[in-house]
């Protein structure tokens, strides 16, 4: 590579863009204007409105039917509040509307005095009707506590001295509180919450602009043959745009950081915080900015490799807006509670980033996770650029111009149902359901939620689907019975499966620590093992044993057969993890989804990998219900800790019942099996 | 100067079958000399001339550029040609200085040749009242120019022209016409592709025809006017292409 041209390419595009206005008016010039303006009108409105609601008159009425002494200092005491307008009432019917007339705001608050003595003093309770969204009824409540505490104290004195007690008998112990945390840790601490994420929207969202234009925008303007038959190899013409992006994202971000610095400095000034001792030191800077490097790099590779891929600028916008979506929701890590980087954390690109910044702005800085992050990144953003590459030298994507036909299912042409793309739109829409539909249906009631769920968003979309199609659903599936001894072998599968799985899972516990409140809302589901023993076995066990053996093995799979076996295999497992919609129970479940589609494959009956999935869930509750009790499996139960050589001797009874499958079925090839499937059934439809 | 020798070039289609857009194809042009590629759209000239750039890599076959071989040596073919098709866009933002230079730049020469080269342009193109104007207000005319320019900054002894006159006016074609003629004149060999028959006549040395992607004749006029006994060109096409087929598949479907 002739580093000359690169850099003639890089400048070029660079002077290309500066001369774009939309860019400047978007990445420089916006930044400069909005915030300061939008921070100044923020900081003077709030200010103004706090000082207005603070000095405002709330109106309040006090209704009193005890007619007490106390009630009457206490009213007496409240009127003299500066800021409360208060009315004595002794209208019952004041009773029955003043909650119409707080939540109208028309009043601010409303007190009414009970007798509540229980024994030889008097005692009064006032109930204080306020409205809460409302912030000038705020006020007026936290007045009326004031008021009514010092009132409290005022006659709890009196009456000590009566018995000629002084009041300091009431205080014993008391306590000061003082946060150890230094300035910079609670402005690092609020920063990193926000800061990476901000970071990172900016970095995708400008980059993304400066990419579409450089390569799908030059196939639009038809300069990209013109600069292909030039002197200048591909790679040298990738890597000059690739830097543009980075440098143009790092502008973009290096304006609105600057820009926001300034404006956050200028509220904080209005509201008379000193900052002079809250600098982030010199080193956490360039620690970002050294991890933001690999990551602006992978970003642009991804974003680089979109628009080498679209036909106009218009195609790649539409691309980069799941890339946004992503980078956006795995940035908000850093903001939930309970998230601390490790080195599985490390290894996951634009989360490792979020996690380590909160880090690194509390003074917490860990060399080994600083090298990890960077590191893993780089090595990501070493493949997307390769990739990019790639994409540059395939001329059916360079000069992909053909408009694609647009999606139609159910057109007056029958398709074939288990096209992979079709397939992938179907997933979409069950996890989608799943997760909209499925997951507040179980919020209202577990029970009723999981059969819904199981039956008409994982069921019912095959069933139909096979239907409407006119395919035939037992062949489709494979509903068709096998060999006796294959039963047998799946069943001894079922326990040394279920410890792979839940080894895999301490695995994923060791790397990415579980929250604590995860732990709580699957302690939750666990509740659903109260239940009579068989309903909890037909509903947790035999109930997504069929619907998600139907969806997964009985359609899924069969769109993706035409790639091989264990391609299909492997991607109907990842879907099945996938489909859990759970972090950390992606792999075991994943790993479990790889197993069963080994098994229908090998076996060609869907009948044994239901028994398998039913049994495999029914051995969770027998464990959570009898596990304490059993002999080596209730180590799981208690500590999560699965000794090693029970895994081994696992790993060698899967490898075992393999090898019998092996030798048992040589003559059901799955690859055989559904070369004839798709050839005469796929495509007839 | 360039020495096509049995190039093919097939493209997948959707449904997986191939789609042979130039079959076999051998044809040379020398130095000095302007060769025509004619046919229809659709017979493979643009994916020819996009091989013979290095655009496209063919499927079998090869080609020599200056005795360059196109797979093997495609950096030096690149260098030693000049492309310039109709459709060329050009970077609005830039000036038309600006942009021959960056081109020059990317072909590795010193500012100082790329300054000596636009003084040389602004003469015999006549650009100097432009050169400084961003390209995006420039007539079409005047882009044609820049085109033209940034397309032999580097003085390159092969020049290919793909339908470069596709959808110009008269005069802007006429600019385009009078500098491939300068062009032979200085001892290049020209390579010019269109489907338009008179465009054909009025410059080429010599034709190639292609229908299909395949030769169907490679000759001068007057010899295709011998052959065929026809004066007009556009009967001399057609009776090309019917007899070109007609050995090979029985009048299977004939030319609309």
């Amino acid at each position: 590579m002739n580093w000359n041209k690169v850099k003639v390419i890089y400048f070029k595009e660079m002077l290309d863009l500066f001369r774009d206005r939309r860019t400047i008016i978007t990445s420089v010039l916006l930044p400069i204007i909005l915030y300061p303006f939008i921070s100044m009108f923020i900081a003077s409105v709030a200010s103004r409105q706090e000082t207005k609601l603070t000095e405002a008159v709330k109106t309040v009425y006090f209704y009193d039917n005890t007619g007490s002494a106390e009630a009457d200092l206490l009213y007496e005491k409240l009127s003299q509040a500066e800021t409360l307008d208060i009315k004595h009432t002794r209208n019952h019917s004041w009773n029955d509307n003043f909650r119409e007339l707080v939540e109208s705001n028309n009043i601010q608050a409303f007190i009414s005095l009970e007798d509540s003595t229980a024994g030889e003093f008097q005692h009064l309770l006032a109930r204080i009707y306020y409205n809460d969204t409302d912030e000038k009824s705020q006020k007026a409540y936290v007045s009326i506590r004031e008021t009514i505490n010092k009132t409290n104290w005022e006659i709890v004195s009196q009456r000590l001295r009566d018995i000629n007690l002084d009041e300091e008998i009431l205080s014993a112990v008391d306590y000061a509180g003082d946060s150890v945390a230094a300035p910079q840790q609670i402005l690092g601490a609020l920063l990193g919450k926000f800061l990476a994420y901000m970071l990172i929207v900016l970095t995708l969202s400008s980059g993304s602009v400066v990419a579409s234009d450089l390569v799908a925008g030059e196939k639009e303007r038809g300069t990209l043959e013109t600069i292909l038959v030039s002197a200048v190899s591909r790679l040298e013409l990738v890597t000059g745009k690739f830097l543009t992006i980075i440098t143009f994202s790092f502008i973009t971000v290096f304006m609105n950081i600057f820009s926001m610095y300034i404006s956050t400095r200028h509220i904080l000034g209005m509201a008379e915080i000193d900052m002079s001792q809250v600098q982030v030191p010199f080193l956490s800077f360039i620690m970002i900015f050294v991890a933001m490097i690999p990551l602006a790099t992978l970003f642009a590779g991804i974003q680089l490799s979109l628009s080498t891929y679209s036909r106009n600028i218009k195609e790649c916008s539409s691309y980069q807006m799941p890339l946004l979506i992503i980078g956006m929701m795995f940035s908000m890590i850093s903001i939930f509670p309970g998230f601390e980087l490790n080195y599985g954390y490390a290894l996951i690109p634009i989360m490792n980033f979020s996690l380590l910044l909160k880090n690194i702005l509390i003074g917490e800085y860990h060399l080994g996770y600083f090298i990890t992050v960077i590191a893993s990144n780089l090595i990501l953003a070493l493949v997307a650029l390769r990739i990019s590459v790639s994409l540059f030298n395939k001329e059916e994507i360079l000069f992909r111009t053909k408009v694609e036909k647009s999606f139609k299912f159910w057109g007056t042409k029958r398709h074939n149902i288990f096209e992979p793309g079709f397939i992938a739109i179907i997933f979409g829409i069950v996890l989608l359901l799943f997760y909209y539909l499925g997951a507040s249906w179980q919020t209202t009631a577990i029970v009723p939620g999981l059969i819904k769920t199981e039956l008409l968003i994982v069921l019912l979309p095959v069933l139909l689907i096979y239907r409407l199609s006119k395919n035939s659903l037992p062949e489709g599936a494979r509903l068709k019975a096998t060999r006796p001894v294959n039963y047998l072998l799946m069943l001894l599968a079922v326990i040394p499966g279920f410890i792979i799985a839940a080894y895999i899972m301490q695995l994923t516990n060791l790397l990415f620590p579980l929250p604590a409140s995860y732990l709580e809302s699957m302690q939750k589901i666990m509740e659903v093992h109260q239940l009579p023993l068989v309903f909890s076995f037909l509903v947790m066990g035999f109930l997504p044993g069929i619907c998600e053996e139907m969806l997964f093995r009985g359609y899924i799979i069969r769109g993706f057969e035409r790639f091989g076996k264990w391609q299909a295999i492997i991607i109907t497992g990842i879907m099945f993890g996938i489909f859990h919609l759970d972090f950390f129970r992606f792999l075991p479940a994943a790993a479990m989804g790889i197993w069963l589609g080994y098994l229908l494959l090998k076996t060609g009956s869907i009948y044994i990998t239901i028994i398998a999935h039913t049994l495999h869930n029914s051995f969770t509750i027998v464990l959570s219900r009898w596990g304490e009790q059993l002999p080596i499996l209730s180590g799981i139960v208690k500590n999560d800790n699965i000794p090693l050589w029970l895994l081994l001797v696992s790993m060698v009874a899967i490898t075992f019942i393999a090898y019998y499958l092996e030798k048992f079925n040589p003559n059901v090839s799955p690859e055989h099996g559904t070369q004839s499937f798709s050839d005469n059934y796929g495509n007839s439809s | 100067m360039i020495e096509v020798i049995a190039l093919n070039k097939s493209f997948e289609q959707k449904d997986g079958e191939a789609l042979k857009a130039v079959c076999d194809l051998s044809f040379s042009a020398a130095a000095g000399e302007i060769v025509v590629l004619l046919g229809v759209n659709g017979a493979g000239k643009t994916t020819t001339m996009r091989m013979l750039s290095t655009v496209l890599k063919p499927s079998s076959g090869t080609a020599t550029i200056c005795g360059y071989e196109l797979l093997q040596e495609s950096a030096l073919v690149r260098a030693s040609l000049g492309f310039l098709s109709g459709d060329t866009g050009l970077y609005h933002r830039l000036t038309a200085r600006e942009l021959i230079t960056y081109f020059g730049r990317l072909y590795d020469m010193k500012d100082s040749l790329i300054r000596q080269r636009i003084t040389r342009f602004e003469e015999i193109l006549n650009m100097g009242e432009f050169l400084d104007k961003r390209v995006e207000n420039l007539s079409t005319g005047m882009k044609q120019k820049v085109s033209i320019a940034r397309s032999i900054i580097h003085d390159p002894p092969v020049i290919i022209f793909d339908e470069a006159t596709a959808g110009l006016d008269i005069l802007t074609a006429k600019n385009i016409m009078n500098f491939i003629h300068s062009c032979r004149d200085e001892g290049k060999c020209v390579l010019f592709s269109t489907h338009i028959m008179r465009e054909a006549e009025r410059i080429a040395d010599r034709i190639v025809m292609i229908h299909e992607g395949r030769l169907i004749r490679e000759a001068t006029w007057l010899q295709m006017q011998d052959e065929t006994g026809k004066r007009d060109l556009d009967d001399i096409f057609i009776e090309y292409v019917n007899s070109s087929k007609k050995p090979a598949e029985e009048s299977a479907d004939e030319l609309e």
